[in-house]
């Protein structure tokens, strides 16, 4: 049985978790044993701000078990409210792209 | 006459003693972040021994919480770590579920963990325990194993010492398997491994091919994907990928 669990409505609280607010965006630090396949950027590599006040960072998962494959959007605007608009635009966009290889 | 029926009751006696069925049960914890983040999830883990063949599996206790979590993808099967043993042939096959949930087999080698002994000891269940160390697939890890139960096996893909794996873990303790009982069982179903077994299954390589192809349909899918909404705000998206075994 298939158990794709998208919930937009919970997108806002998970905002309310992830959201990093002011921080640059960190690579994520690979612990021993862990195998990195491949690292891409992709979307929308916008025109630069240049005086970005604020910083948002939202994540995805998609859990297989033993293979994990995380998405992060990190946008940074002059405002936190359009950064985080924008961010969980990003990522909105991102699972309903994995969405369509899965269905 | 009396000689022939006592071979044959021996003989069935021992018939039937080949057929005893023990089903070793674990509990324990999996972080599907790895270590990244904490997502554990408990398990109970169960390690069905017929003969020289096995089947491990371990099964989340409770309700999945990712069922409530957002911008999160649940695509895990419900049985994690699957693997059949044949101490006879050599064999391992293990299970991998894809993205569209359709589980595979594939094999592997038969315990080739190089593992260090110690005499260091504990007790697990009331059962004396000698601890062993080893490195396998680009982990660490643990094992707790009882001399007494001459059984060289052990939770998911790990064996090959002389006695049962009771208790094992890695060194960041992300998966975690501790024995909790034991009980004798029916049987379990083992055609679906022999018949792939006899049929002939595709090694690592072509698991870490598939892991790949995963990961490439993703990577395209997100590729063709434009975020642009807001003219003032610069974007940067990634996604990374992560194998809990290592792959080359």
């Amino acid at each position: 049985m298939k158990k794709v669990i998208l919930s937009a409505a919970m997108m806002f609280a998970a905002f309310l978790t992830q959201a990093a607010v002011g921080k640059q965006m960190d690579e994520v630090k690979l612990k021993p044993g862990e195998e990195k396949v491949s690292t891409v950027c992709w979307g929308d590599e916008a025109s630069p701000v240049k005086e970005a006040l604020c910083t948002i960072t939202m994540k995805g998962r998609i859990d297989l078990g033993p293979i994990e494959a995380e998405v992060s959007c990190t946008t940074s605007a002059t405002t936190c409210e359009a950064a985080t608009v924008s961010a969980i635009n990003c990522l909105s966009a991102a699972i309903k792209a994995v969405r369509t290889v899965i269905m | 006459m009396k000689i022939y029926l006592l071979i044959c009751s021996v003989a069935m006696l021992g018939f039937v003693n080949a057929q005893i069925t023990t089903m070793f049960v674990y509990e324990g914890k999996f972080n599907s972040s790895f270590g990244r983040a904490d997502n554990f999830r408990q398990f109970k883990g169960t390690l069905v021994v017929s003969g020289d063949r096995s089947l491990f599996t371990m099964k989340e206790i409770g309700v999945h919480l990712a069922a409530v979590q957002g911008n999160n993808i649940d695509l895990r099967p419900d049985s994690l770590f699957t693997v059949f043993k044949d101490v006879e042939s050599n064999s391992l096959l293990f299970e991998f579920s894809d993205l569209n949930q359709r589980t595979h087999l594939f094999a592997d080698t038969l315990f080739p963990m190089d593992w260090k002994t110690s005499e260091e000891q504990r007790s697990i269940g009331g059962i004396p325990c000698l601890k062993a160390v080893t490195q396998f697939k680009g982990r660490g890890y643990t094992a707790w194993y009882a001399p007494t139960i001459t059984i060289p096996d052990g939770p998911w893909k790990l064996g090959g010492l002389p006695g049962l794996i009771l208790e094992a873990y890695d060194d960041e303790d992300n998966w975690h398997m501790t024995f909790v009982s034991k009980q004798e069982v029916q049987g379990f179903d083992q055609d679906h491994f022999l018949a792939a077994m006899k049929k002939g299954t595709e090694g690592f390589p072509a698991f870490a091919a598939q892991v790949k192809k995963i990961f490439s349909r993703l990577e395209a899918a997100l590729g063709a994907q434009s975020s642009a909404n807001c003219v003032d705000c610069q974007t940067k998206s990634v996604i990374k990928f992560h194998s809990w075994e290592k792959i080359d």
